[in-house]
């Protein structure tokens, strides 16, 4: 499976299909860094001050702030290569786990998947599942997000 | 304990988009969000998510850290929404952690995020464990 830098040739990406996707099927794995800009936007977005403030330490600083994992399950972001979500989609829940702490500077690898597609009162669902590695490969965390298909 | 409630405008909307990359029209784009069910952008429902983190992370005290949590969405955040999160400790006891292995450690929270009507916006639960050394 071949890795790219986060955000390439994102624009051109055809839409994912519904139909064409399948349980276990695997994406293309990205690698993006967790840059103090970032943190200090999230920290803005979210109205959580402490990270505006980690945003300055330096890098290698431990983020106490695990939400900061769900930024790299974001089907949007980490779908780099294989497809693009179709607009009008809605979140319909989201499970993160995260196995220790995120760092300032840190390149996170993601890995997504297909974990499920179904049916239920009429809609389509997609879990997407993003696994995440530090660049040793060592396990970093989880992120699974069950989208409403748009139509 | 209880954050203050945090008022969501377009603005942080757009931001979040920017730093989470997902531009999906149905958050940025008002003429399209017309043309959905809601009528109007609606914010990214992990908002929700950043916010009970924080609520949580001010309950439990340093020692203590979020291992896991899940939260179904359950009603859409509107520019102008104020959000209040709030966290509780069940009775529950022992839950199995990420690898299914019991920790004496761990604790389940309830956790929601209800609006300025108090309708609520995501609710679920949250893993919560003793801090890495």
């Amino acid at each position: 499976m071949s890795d790219t830098k986060s955000g390439e040739a994102k624009s051109e990406l055809p839409e994912l299909v519904f139909d064409s996707i399948s349980v276990g099927q695997k994406f293309t794995e990205s690698t993006h860094t967790l840059t103090a800009e970032m943190v200090r936007d999230y920290g803005i977005a979210v109205h959580n001050p402490e990270l505006e403030r980690a945003a300055q330490q330096p890098a290698g600083t431990v983020l106490n702030d695990p939400s900061l994992a769900i930024l790299f399950g974001i089907p949007r972001r980490v779908l780099v290569r294989d497809g693009r979500m179709p607009p009008g989609g809605v979140l319909a829940r989201q499970d993160f786990e995260l196995y220790r702490p995120l760092r300032l500077g840190e390149e996170i690898r993601t890995l997504p998947s297909i974990a499920d597609k179904y049916e239920k009162r009429g809609r389509r669902y997609a879990q997407i599942r993003c696994d995440l590695f530090d660049q040793d490969r060592q396990p970093i965390g989880r992120v699974d997000t069950h989208v409403v298909w748009a139509r | 304990m209880s954050i203050e409630p945090v008022t969501i405008l377009q603005s942080d909307i757009d931001a979040y988009a920017r730093v989470s990359g997902d531009f999906n029209p149905i958050h940025v784009d008002p003429e399209f969000a017309k043309t959905t069910p809601y009528g109007s952008t609606i914010a990214h429902g992990t908002i929700s998510s950043a916010l009970i983190t924080r609520q949580l992370m001010d309950t439990i005290g340093p020692g203590r850290r979020v291992k896991r949590l899940s939260l179904r969405f359950v009603g859409p955040i509107r520019s102008g929404d104020r959000l209040q999160s709030r966290v509780e400790l069940t009775p529950a006891g022992l839950t199995p952690d990420a690898t299914g292995a019991a920790d004496s450690d761990d604790q389940t929270y309830t956790v929601s995020t209800c609006n300025q009507d108090d309708k609520t916006i995501a609710t679920g639960e949250a893993l919560v464990g003793k801090a890495l050394p």
